[in-house]
C-alpha cells in the first residue's frame, strides 16, 4: 500500500465514479462523507513509511509513487495538511446537505481534494500547476451550471488560470537552468519574474486582481467559495515550495522586499475594496485579496514567527470562508439573480446573518476572534521593519475591519429600522419564523463555535501547522 | 532558421490557420474558423514532423482538429454555412492588428530565442498561435471565441513547453487539457446562452412547410 493511492488515487476514483450516481445525492453524500472520514482517521493514526502489523499479516506503507515518470510523494511531516484536506472536504459535503447545491458537487468536492493532494506530492513539484489547471477544469461545469450573469467572469477566471500556468511552468523549467548556471544575474531576474507573474496571475494581485471578485459574484456562492478557497490554497502551497526548492530565491532579497511592497499595496487596495463593494460575494473576494496581500507580507518578512502567523491566517481563512460562503448560499435562496447586502432581509436568516459577520472578522482580526492574536503580531513585525510600513499595514487593516462594519451594517439596517415586524401589503404583521432549516441552523451554530474554539484552544490549529512548518523548515533556516 | 520544404510548409500554413481563425473572430458562421483551425493543426504536424515520432505527430493533430471540430459542433445542427459576414473596415482592421502582433513576435524572436533553447521556427509559431489565440479571447464576444481563444493559447504553450521538455507525458497531458477545454466550450454552448443573444431578439420561428 501507498500514501498517494491512498489519499489522490482512491477518492479520485471514487469521486468519478460517484457522478455516475449523482442523481443518489444523499446516498452519495454520504458514501463520500464515510470515505473523508476513513482518510482522515488514517491521516491522523497511520504513519507513512511504516509496517502496519494485523493479525499474522504486515503491509508495508510507503510514502511514493512513480506515474509515468513522475513522483507522486506524501510524507510523514504531510499527514496533518491531508487530515486538514479531506476535513474541508467533509465540511463541505457536509454543507451541501443544509443548503441547495448541485448533485455534481459532492463528487466534484472529492476529484478536486485529491488534485489538491496531488499539487502537495507531484515531483517535481511544477507538475502541480496542471493539477491546478486540472481541478479548476473539472469545476467549471458547475460554476457554468449555476452561474448568475453572462458566465464571463468564469471565463475570465479560466483565462488567468491558464496564463498562470504557463509562467509557471516556463518559470520552473528556466528555474533548472539557474541551479546549473547561478552566477547568471540577467537569467536570475528573469526566471523571478516570469514565476512573480504566475503567481499574480493565479492568486489575483494587483493588477490582473478582477477575475476574483467576477468568477465569485458570477458563480453560485457556495461552489465559488469552496473552489477559491482550496485553489488559493494549492497557488501559496506551490509558493512555499518554490522558496522551499531554490536556494538562490531563499537569498534573493530583492524577491523578499519585492513581496513585503506587493502585499502592502494588495492590502491596502483590498482594504479599499472591502468599503467600495456592493455584493457579500464581491467583498469576500476583496478580503480575500488584502488577506493575500498580507500573506506575501508575512512571507517577505521571513522570520520564524511571520512564518507561522502565515500558516495560521491561511487555515483560518479556509474554514471561515467556506462558512462564509455556504452562509451567503443560504441568505441567496430567495433571490435569482446577484444580491447586494442592501436587498436582503436578513431577519429571516439570522443564524446566516451571524455566519457571515463571525467569518468576516474572523478572518480580518476582529478582537477576541481567531486571527486577533496573529494580526496583532503582523503588526507588530511590520512596525519592527520600519515605522511606515508598520503604519500603512494598520492603516489596510483598519481599513479591511471597517468594511466589514460597513457591510454588518447594510445587512441589519433593516432589521434596526423595522424593528420585530415586517410590512406585508395593508401594514405591518409580526416577524414570520425563520427560513432557514435546523440542519442549516446547526451547521451555522456548529460553525461559529468551531471558529470562537480556534481563540480558546490554539493548539488544535497548531497541530496542523507544526507539520507544515517542519516540512517547509528551509524557508526559514536559509 | 533554415527549415525544410516540410517544415516550411508547415509554418505557412500555422500562419495562415492562426491568423485566419483571428480575422474570421466573431462571425456568425463557425465553419470558416473551423477550416482555419484544421489547417492550423496540420500546418503543426507538418512542422513537428522530423522532430517528434509519427505517432506523437498524428495524436498532436488529430487532438487538435477533433478538439475544433468538438467547439464547432454546436454549429452542425443545421447545414454547412460558409458566411462571413464582416464588414471590410472590421476586416482590414483586424488585418492591420494581425499584422502589427506577426511583427512583433518576429522581433522579439531572437531575444527569446536566447533564452529558450527551440528552434526559431518552432518558437515563433508557436507565438503566433499564442498570441493570436490572446487575441481571440480578448477581442471576442461569442462563447466560441473565447474557447477556440483558449485552445490556441493552449496549442502554442504545448509547442513551446514540448519542444523544451521533450516529454511523451507532458505532450499527452496537454492534449488531454485540449480535449476537456474543447468538450467544456460545446458543453458551455449547447447550455448557456450566449451573452449577446440576450440583448438581440431571438431569430424569427420559421415557416411551417407543408
Amino acid at each position: 500500500m501507498n500514501a498517494p493511492a491512498l489519499y489522490i488515487f482512491f477518492p479520485f476514483v471514487f469521486g468519478a465514479f460517484a457522478l455516475l450516481f449523482a442523481e443518489k445525492q444523499k446516498i452519495v453524500a454520504f458514501a463520500s462523507l464515510l470515505v473523508c472520514v476513513v482518510l482522515i482517521v488514517s491521516a491522523s493514526v497511520l504513519p507513512i513509511n511504516s509496517m502496519i502489523i494485523y493479525g499474522e499479516n504486515s503491509l508495508i506503507y510507503i510514502s511514493s509513487i512513480d506515474v509515468m515518470g513522475r513522483t507522486l510523494t506524501l510524507e510523514r511531516s504531510q499527514q496533518t495538511v491531508l487530515a486538514f484536506f479531506y476535513g474541508v472536504a467533509a465540511m463541505g459535503i457536509i454543507l451541501s446537505l443544509v443548503v441547495p447545491s448541485n448533485r455534481f458537487f459532492v463528487p466534484s468536492v472529492l476529484m478536486v481534494t485529491a488534485l489538491t493532494v496531488a499539487v502537495i506530492a507531484v515531483k517535481p513539484f511544477i507538475f502541480g500547476a496542471l493539477m491546478v489547471f486540472l481541478a479548476v477544469l473539472i469545476i467549471f461545469p458547475l460554476l457554468w451550471y449555476e452561474k448568475r450573469g453572462d458566465g464571463t467572469g468564469i471565463l475570465r477566471f479560466v483565462f488567468w488560470q491558464l496564463m498562470g500556468t504557463i509562467f509557471l511552468s516556463l518559470g520552473a523549467w528556466l528555474a533548472t537552468l539557474v541551479d546549473i548556471n547561478p552566477t547568471n544575474q540577467a537569467l536570475l531576474l528573469r526566471v523571478t519574474l516570469i514565476l512573480f507573474w504566475g503567481l499574480v496571475f493565479w492568486l489575483g494581485f494587483f493588477p490582473v486582481h478582477s477575475w476574483l471578485g467576477m468568477v465569485m459574484n458570477e458563480s453560485c456562492p457556495f461552489i465559488g467559495g469552496f473552489i477559491v478557497s482550496l485553489i488559493q490554497f494549492a497557488s501559496l502551497y506551490i509558493l512555499l515550495n518554490f522558496i522551499n526548492s531554490f536556494i538562490w530565491i531563499r537569498t534573493s532579497e530583492v524577491f523578499f522586499t519585492g513581496l513585503k511592497y506587493l502585499g502592502l499595496a494588495m492590502l491596502i487596495l483590498g482594504g479599499i475594496r472591502t468599503l467600495t463593494e456592493r455584493t457579500l460575494q464581491r467583498v469576500q473576494a476583496s478580503l480575500y485579496i488584502a488577506e493575500n496581500g498580507i500573506a506575501m507580507m508575512l512571507l517577505g518578512m521571513r522570520t520564524s514567527e511571520t512564518f507561522t502567523i502565515f500558516l495560521s491566517l491561511i487555515f483560518i481563512r479556509v474554514i471561515a470562508g467556506i462558512l462564509w460562503s455556504t452562509a451567503i448560499k443560504s441568505l441567496m435562496c430567495d433571490f435569482s439573480t446577484e444580491i447586494a447586502a442592501d436587498d436582503m432581509d436578513p431577519a429571516l436568516r439570522p443564524t446566516s446573518v451571524w455566519m457571515i459577520s463571525l467569518a468576516y472578522f474572523s478572518i480580518s482580526g476582529f478582537p477576541f476572534l481567531a486571527s486577533f492574536a496573529l494580526k496583532i503580531s503582523f503588526l507588530s513585525s511590520a512596525f519592527a521593519l520600519s515605522g511606515k510600513i508598520g503604519a500603512l499595514a494598520a492603516f489596510g487593516s483598519f481599513l479591511v475591519l471597517f468594511g466589514g462594519f460597513r457591510m454588518i451594517y447594510s445587512l441589519i439596517r433593516l432589521w434596526i429600522k423595522r424593528g420585530p415586524v415586517l410590512p406585508d401589503g395593508d401594514g405591518a404583521t409580526e416577524l414570520g419564523p425563520s427560513r432557514e432549516s435546523k440542519g442549516l441552523r446547526t451547521a451555522m451554530i456548529c460553525g461559529c463555535v468551531f471558529l470562537l474554539s480556534i481563540i480558546l484552544y490554539p493548539e488544535l490549529l497548531n497541530a496542523f501547522i507544526s507539520g507544515v512548518y517542519y516540512h517547509f523548515s528551509l524557508i526559514i533556516g536559509g | 532558421m533554415e527549415l525544410g520544404w516540410i517544415e516550411g510548409f508547415g509554418a505557412a500554413l500555422i500562419a495562415l490557420g492562426s491568423f485566419g481563425s483571428f480575422l474570421l473572430n466573431r462571425t456568425p458562421s463557425l465553419g470558416p474558423r473551423l477550416i482555419s483551425h484544421i489547417v492550423m493543426f496540420f500546418g503543426v504536424g507538418c512542422l513537428y514532423w522530423s522532430q517528434f515520432s509519427l505517432s506523437l505527430v498524428a495524436a498532436m493533430v488529430l487532438t487538435g482538429v477533433i478538439s475544433a471540430i468538438i467547439i464547432s459542433a454546436f454549429n452542425f445542427s443545421g447545414s454547412f454555412q460558409f458566411r462571413i459576414g464582416l464588414s471590410r473596415s472590421v476586416l482590414i482592421l483586424r488585418l492591420l492588428i494581425g499584422v502589427v502582433i506577426g511583427s512583433a513576435a518576429w522581433f522579439v524572436l531572437p531575444y527569446l530565442g536566447n533564452w529558450l533553447p527551440i528552434l526559431g521556427s518552432t518558437l515563433l509559431t508557436s507565438l503566433w498561435i499564442f498570441l493570436f489565440g490572446m487575441m481571440t479571447f480578448a477581442l471576442g464576444n461569442q462563447l466560441a471565441d473565447w474557447f477556440f481563444g483558449l485552445l490556441c493559447m493552449t496549442q502554442g504553450f504545448l509547442m513551446i513547453y514540448v519542444s523544451l521538455e521533450n516529454s511523451v507525458t507532458l505532450l499527452g497531458a496537454l492534449l488531454f487539457f485540449q480535449l476537456i477545454i474543447a468538450f467544456l466550450g460545446s458543453y458551455c454552448m449547447t447550455l448557456g446562452k450566449n451573452p449577446q443573444d440576450e440583448t438581440k431578439p431571438g431569430p424569427e420561428p420559421e415557416e411551417a412547410v407543408e
